[in-house]
């Protein structure tokens, strides 16, 4: 979608036209749920937030005052992740066992099953590396996820990561820096998963 | 070359010059940094090969489309009648605050200070006239000088009149008072205890004034008007102000309106 069609629609939307408003859904719908699982690791909960993120975007479109409109939707997104996340340490669950629904659905591990070392036998070793970053995700602070996430997962650049936080900019560098070290230092405990770029320092040091 | 340990500031900088945001000056720094510390090489390229392997995390599908129905876009509005109830609510519990916080400061940090004034005049016009004690004896009135011989001290005279406040020369045929004459002023309306007062008074014309008069030693006397009435007045209980009607009111109409606001919620919130 060019940044004109975009604008149009959010014109349109602003008129009043639920089509334009779910035409600009359908844009930015998978990038919306990806970060709020990456944020929250739980499909239902993304499922929850990414919804509860388009129907607040289609009810403050007013207060959108133009720029970008992905970092003004993800935004919403953050947010309620944010709220699920309280939510979350509110009344924290414990899952006994992964629920596999379908076959070809990603295997799922919770969190205690991969505070042991993952064998790599037990699934693609492609697999078993994303689980291990995703779990190693979760370990950051939330406002170091949210903004790894933004930058490394979906791309976005420092100033929309800046109007996605609402945190000045040195703010965002800072706690990007901070997240990338950390999320290397835990990714060294999957050291058997990881490319041999990436063994450097645990060889050097050892 | 030993490998040294990176200050936080070295591996922001590192960090952002992965993601080439360095300026010139910054660039070059890194790059010396990197031709020094064999340990900020390795640790630019674990963030190299740690970005690409978030970049290339696999997406997740997508459990539906998340595009609004027309019933999910109507039902998410909310009421305009329910922001105005939370409005009024906060406003109404504002003023209360507001009230309550008035009437709990002191009285003297509220009331206007014209009051107090107008008060102080009150008293002063409804207090008698003090006597004037003339010292040798009053210039207006020899004849009752004459009654004062060789008591010492003043004597009471009336109010102070323009005639009063002249000057007058000595008269040396005027025999020398030594004892202060008192002359009682008229007081109207005569009350018990100041006709008492007057009578006393007038049998004691030959009596020293300084000090209390034997009749009246040990006694307390009180000429103060209206002082029993005031002393009534504050020990009856306050009857209720217009101020403590208002905190009432609001009050009841701050319950009312959050209560309004609540229940406003809980049916929007059901029919959502």
């Amino acid at each position: 979608m060019t940044p004109f069609d975009e604008a149009a629609l959010v014109q349109a939307a602003r008129k009043g036209s639920l089509d334009a408003f779910n035409d600009l859904v359908l844009a930015h719908q998978e990038m919306a749920f990806n970060v709020a699982y990456r944020i929250l690791n739980d499909d239902a909960a993304a499922e929850d937030a990414t919804q509860t993120a388009f129907l607040s975007a289609y009810r403050n479109l007013d207060s959108y005052r133009g720029g970008s409109f992905r970092a003004w939707v993800l935004r919403m997104v953050t947010n309620a992740c944010y709220d699920e996340l309280r939510r979350h340490k509110r009344r924290p669950t414990t899952p006994l066992e992964p629920i596999n629904e379908t076959e070809d659905e990603e295997i799922e591990s919770p969190a205690w099953l991969a505070d042991t070392a993952p064998s790599p036998e037990a699934a693609a070793e492609q697999r078993e590396l994303a689980q291990a970053v995703q779990d190693c995700l979760n370990r950051l602070p939330d406002e170091f996820r949210v903004v790894i996430v933004l930058v490394d997962v979906q791309g976005l650049d420092y100033n929309e990561v800046a109007q996605v936080s609402k945190h000045p900019l040195g703010t965002v560098k800072s706690r990007l820096a901070r997240a990338r070290l950390r999320l290397r230092d835990c990714l060294q405990r999957f050291v058997e998963l990881l490319p041999a770029q990436f063994r450097l320092k645990d060889e050097e040091r050892a | 070359m030993n490998p040294r340990p990176l200050s936080p500031y070295q591996q922001q900088l590192l960090s952002e010059y992965l993601d080439d945001r360095l300026s010139a000056r910054q660039k070059a720094e890194v790059e010396a940094l990197l031709r020094d510390n064999p340990e900020a090489a390795t640790t630019l390229e674990n963030l190299r090969q740690l970005r690409l392997l978030l970049r290339n995390l696999p997406a997740r599908r997508l459990p539906h489309n998340f595009t609004l129905t027309r019933q999910m876009a109507q039902q998410q509005k909310r009421p305009p009648v329910l922001s105005w109830l939370r409005l009024s609510s906060i406003l109404a519990m504002l003023l209360t605050v507001f009230l309550v916080t008035l009437d709990l400061l002191p009285r003297g940090a509220t009331a206007p200070q014209t009051i107090a004034t107008a008060d102080m005049y009150t008293y002063a016009a409804a207090a008698p006239t003090p006597p004037i004690i003339y010292w040798n004896g009053n210039p207006g009135n020899p004849a009752a000088n004459a009654g004062a011989m060789g008591m010492g001290g003043g004597a009471e005279a009336g109010p102070l009149s323009k005639s009063d406040s002249a000057p007058r020369p000595i008269d040396p045929q005027q025999p020398v008072v030594t004892q202060p004459v008192i002359v009682e002023q008229p007081v109207s309306p005569p009350d018990t205890a100041t006709a008492e007062n007057n009578s006393a008074a007038r049998s004691a014309d030959t009596q020293p004034i300084l000090g209390p008069r034997p009749e009246e030693a040990g006694q307390v006397l009180d000429t103060q008007p209206n002082s029993t009435q005031l002393t009534g007045n504050e020990s009856t209980p306050p009857a209720t102000t217009p101020l403590r009607w208002a905190q009432i009111g609001l009050a009841a109409l701050t319950v009312l309106l959050g209560l309004l606001t609540l229940w406003g919620y809980k049916r929007w919130q059901r029919g959502k």
